[in-house]
């Protein structure tokens, strides 16, 4: 609760993530702007194939900050190549007919992912989707393999490991434009 | 097979030898296949899920009990102290929906429309401008009927069109509606032209309403309204 105190300090929108009662909420100055329910919250790490599966320990409560969210690099760009004087305001007004108003044209928005990833103030990524990723048997042993073969080909950078946030896919994608760079997560178990 | 004049004579094959044939190849291709991502998924690596395990600081060795309750109980009192009194907004951008409260009981809820997240890039300088509605907290610092739009540099070139050198040209009394609730770095809760749009994200940052819904906020957000954008 101090945490929170500090952060709600700021006139900013942060997480609250906690585990213990399985919820992600939106908050601002102490107050719950929204909440939405959390499936589960697990680690995910590139391993080797036959290595076992572990435990990870992580110490609560800890603050995380998304220094790259995942809009920050898939943003729609308007770019035109050449621009030609403006016609004047005047002109504007006299051309504009008010019979019928205007007419719309609004830019189609795409719809928000259910799976994204951005990387946190500690390297490592945080995981967002509506379901866990495919690890069973033999896709495993396919993805290694993939990888194999980009490492034969010196093409393999494996991913940092995430804190993979599993919610329902309307959830994940809701989340989406709050994901962005600068926004405070804090992660916590026990607190109300 | 050798024919009456001794010379060797291939049979041709029946259609069950071809199968077999066949299938031998299948398997050949199978194990070769099998053996080679066998060694490569030997090399490589794949994502693997692993249960976090929490571990919660022992505050009691730190603080005794009494000392634990006093901190959060100021805690909890400077949460309470931060939270917004009276009349205040909250946006949701997601949902394009805008809600005013007055201490926690909901007055209304109306649709409206936020950014659209685009980018705008101006060919000339590179400069980039994303129409992002802000997340956080803002207040009402101005309120303006009848507000007039001095159209920033990206309102023309988004049209393809150069900012025009008298500032006079800038000026547009139409756009932002009847009103203007102005929240400082240039976002506005605004009118439209386009009430069609509502509901969606098609604005560069600033939020449109309705203008019965918009004129509700007018007259119900005083000046020093918090705004809580999410």
């Amino acid at each position: 609760m101090e945490l929170e105190a500090q952060l709600a300090r700021q006139p900013v929108v942060y997480l609250v993530l906690n585990i213990g009662r399985g919820v992600l909420e939106v908050r601002s100055r102490g107050m719950v702007l929204d909440s939405l329910p959390v499936t589960d919250v697990a680690v995910v790490r590139p391993k080797r194939l036959l290595s076992g599966s572990s435990s990870h320990p992580l110490e609560l409560p800890v603050v995380w900050q998304v220094v790259e969210g995942p809009r920050d690099t898939e943003r729609e760009l308007i770019a035109p190549e050449t621009l030609r004087p403006a016609p004047s305001g005047e002109e504007d007004v006299e051309d504009f007919d008010w019979e019928s108003g205007p007419s719309p044209t609004p830019t189609p928005i795409p719809s928000p992912p259910k799976s994204y990833r951005a990387r946190l103030d500690n390297d490592w990524d945080l995981w967002i989707a509506d379901r866990p990723p495919l690890s069973r048997g033999p896709w495993r042993f396919f993805v290694a393999s993939i990888d194999g073969l980009a490492r034969l080909r010196g093409r393999s950078e494996p991913p940092p490991p995430a804190y993979l946030v599993t919610m329902s896919r309307s959830d994940a994608q809701r989340l989406y434009h709050l994901i962005r760079s600068g926004m405070t997560i804090l992660v916590t178990t026990e607190y109300p | 097979m050798i024919d009456y004049l001794g010379t060797r004579v291939s049979r041709p094959p029946t259609n069950g030898s071809r199968a077999r044939i066949w299938l031998a190849c299948l398997s050949a291709v199978l194990i070769v296949l099998f053996g080679g991502m066998s060694v490569l998924a030997g090399l490589g690596s794949s994502p693997r899920m692993d249960q976090i395990v929490v571990l919660t600081p022992n505050e009691e060795t730190a603080d005794s009990a009494e000392q634990l309750n006093a901190r959060l109980t100021r805690a909890r009192r400077q949460l309470a102290r931060l939270r917004p009194r009276g009349v205040y907004i909250v946006v949701d951008i997601f949902h394009n929906k805008l809600h005013v409260y007055r201490n926690d009981e909901l007055l209304r809820s109306v649709v409206c429309s936020t950014g659209t997240g685009i980018v705008l890039r101006d060919p000339r300088s590179g400069r980039e401008w994303v129409f992002d509605t802000p997340l956080g907290e803002r207040t009402i610092q101005r309120k303006v009927r009848n507000p007039v739009w001095a159209k920033p540099d990206w309102a023309f070139i988004e049209d393809g069109y150069l900012p025009p050198e008298d500032p006079n040209e800038r000026f547009d009394p139409y756009s932002l509606g009847r009103f203007g609730l102005y929240m400082g770095d240039g976002y506005i809760i605004h009118g439209t032209l386009f009430e069609s749009l509502l509901g969606q994200r098609v604005t560069h940052g600033c939020i449109r309403l309705g203008d019965q819904d918009l004129e509700y906020v007018y007259y119900n957000a005083p000046l020093g309204t918090k705004v809580y954008l999410y």
